[in-house]
């Protein structure tokens, strides 16, 4: 016959920063605003704002530079529809209006973080960069950019950077002219050497 | 009674988040990390499925396969000794890890008041209003109520919060393990205490781009204070 044995793991020693799982763990009395959420309703498309005890309040330090996110994310969708009407100066108006918005962005960049004001610097220089208008597809892949930073604000130098390759992807340049025109030089010359 | 009457007296952050098989391959550099940051932290457990580690008798730090916790605790305890370890769980571990998602973010915090008398504690207790006092014989025994408790839960959407207030009596003792060594006693202390205790926390997944620990952690402490006078009666 066979014989089995088990190792009984002690749950104990970390109870004490394990909080109750479920309402049976221990509550007398229980108030439940909604008892249970959807699983669709779950997941990191939610205003990440929802999260915080004192939510998009004045009070709270996040509430300045998301409203200015969601009104950038709104001006470049105006941009898109006003393109899709065939209206490019309309268009272009709205793409202003997100370029005067952006170093604004930049400046809250220093309390939330290198990977958001690296996308905001990356968007902004998108912009600038352009010559001429931009198509429907860059001004979507902007919109993603900045829509995604609004989702996770406190992202990380790497997610930002895979944002800015999304950028290039479209055919938009994420970095300043200027280093774009030193990067040439110093592969001009090493050509030349 | 009102907040302003307790001590807090511990601080606990936990992050939940789907199995982190990472911590295979960077518990190494988390903790070489951690160990240039606060040299004095003392290994505990190293285990395949948890590392955990303790700065003196002040703070507890752990990084298991599937939660990461920071436990600060101390006669009165502040914000500023509890962030730093929380910035460095969220900042440079969550990372290492390659984690997405959080499935829960929880923050506990527990307010004690000390009491001379256990009669003191449970009539503080009562005069919250909470439940009400029991007198004369009940459940056929002649008696009172001795450590009363009640923990109310409160759930929204996003976010939850249970809060239990008790009372207890906690007796710590130091013993001293040498026979016939005279220079040291065995020490009891005994505490009669009202605690308050709130464990806020999210609820659905939470990416790790939307987590900032310490606005996060100063909110919650924000609510739990203002909010403290429906359960203590203001």
């Amino acid at each position: 016959m066979n014989s089995s044995s088990a190792n009984i793991v002690n749950l104990e020693e970390f109870r004490a920063t394990r909080a109750a799982d479920s309402p049976a763990d221990a509550p007398q009395g229980v108030v439940r605003e909604i008892a249970d959420i959807p699983s669709e309703r779950r997941g990191r498309g939610v205003d990440f704002t929802r999260f915080y005890p004192l939510g998009e309040i004045q009070a709270s330090r996040i509430a300045e530079p998301i409203k200015l996110l969601h009104e950038s994310v709104e001006r470049i969708e105006q941009a898109i529809e006003s393109r899709r009407e065939n209206d490019p100066v309309g268009s272009d108006d709205y793409i202003q209006q997100v370029m005067a918005l952006l170093p604004e962005l930049f400046v809250w960049g220093q309390s939330m973080g290198d990977g958001f004001s690296a996308v905001v610097l990356a968007t902004f220089h998108c912009l600038r960069n352009a010559a001429g208008a931009l198509s429907e597809r860059q001004l979507l892949e902007l919109r993603n950019g900045l829509k995604k930073l609004s989702i996770a604000p406190y992202i990380d130098f790497e997610a930002a950077l895979d944002i800015q390759e999304a950028y290039e992807g479209v055919g938009l340049e994420p970095d300043a002219k200027e280093v774009i025109e030193l990067s040439e030089f110093i592969e001009q010359g090493e050509g030349i050497r | 009674m009102n907040i302003a009457q307790f001590s807090l007296k511990s601080l606990i952050l936990e992050l939940r988040y789907p199995h982190a098989f990472r911590l295979w391959d960077s518990a190494g550099a988390i903790w070489t990390n951690a160990t240039r940051r606060w040299p004095a932290l003392t290994l505990r457990d190293a285990v395949p499925n948890q590392t955990r580690f303790t700065l003196g008798n002040k703070a507890e730090i752990g990084i298991h396969i599937d939660r990461a916790f920071v436990n600060v605790g101390a006669s009165r305890v502040i914000l500023d000794d509890f962030v730093p370890f929380c910035l460095f769980i969220v900042e440079t571990a969550i990372p290492l890890l390659e984690i997405d998602t959080f499935t829960r973010v929880g923050f506990k915090s527990t307010f004690v008041k000390e009491y001379k008398t256990m009669d003191d504690a449970v009539n503080d207790f009562h005069s919250t209003g909470m439940t009400k006092q029991i007198g004369g014989k009940c459940f056929g025994i002649e008696g009172k109520s001795d450590s009363p408790s009640v923990t109310i839960r409160v759930e929204g959407e996003y976010l939850g919060c249970a809060t239990t207030l008790l009372v207890r009596r906690r007796t710590t003792r130091l013993d001293v393990q040498v026979i016939g060594d005279d220079d040291f006693e065995p020490v009891t202390k005994e505490h009669l205490e009202l605690v308050y205790d709130c464990d806020y926390f999210t609820k659905g997944e939470m990416a790790v781009g939307q987590l900032k620990a310490s606005q996060w952690i100063e909110d919650a402490m924000h609510v739990i204070r203002r909010d403290s006078n429906v359960i203590l009666g203001g």
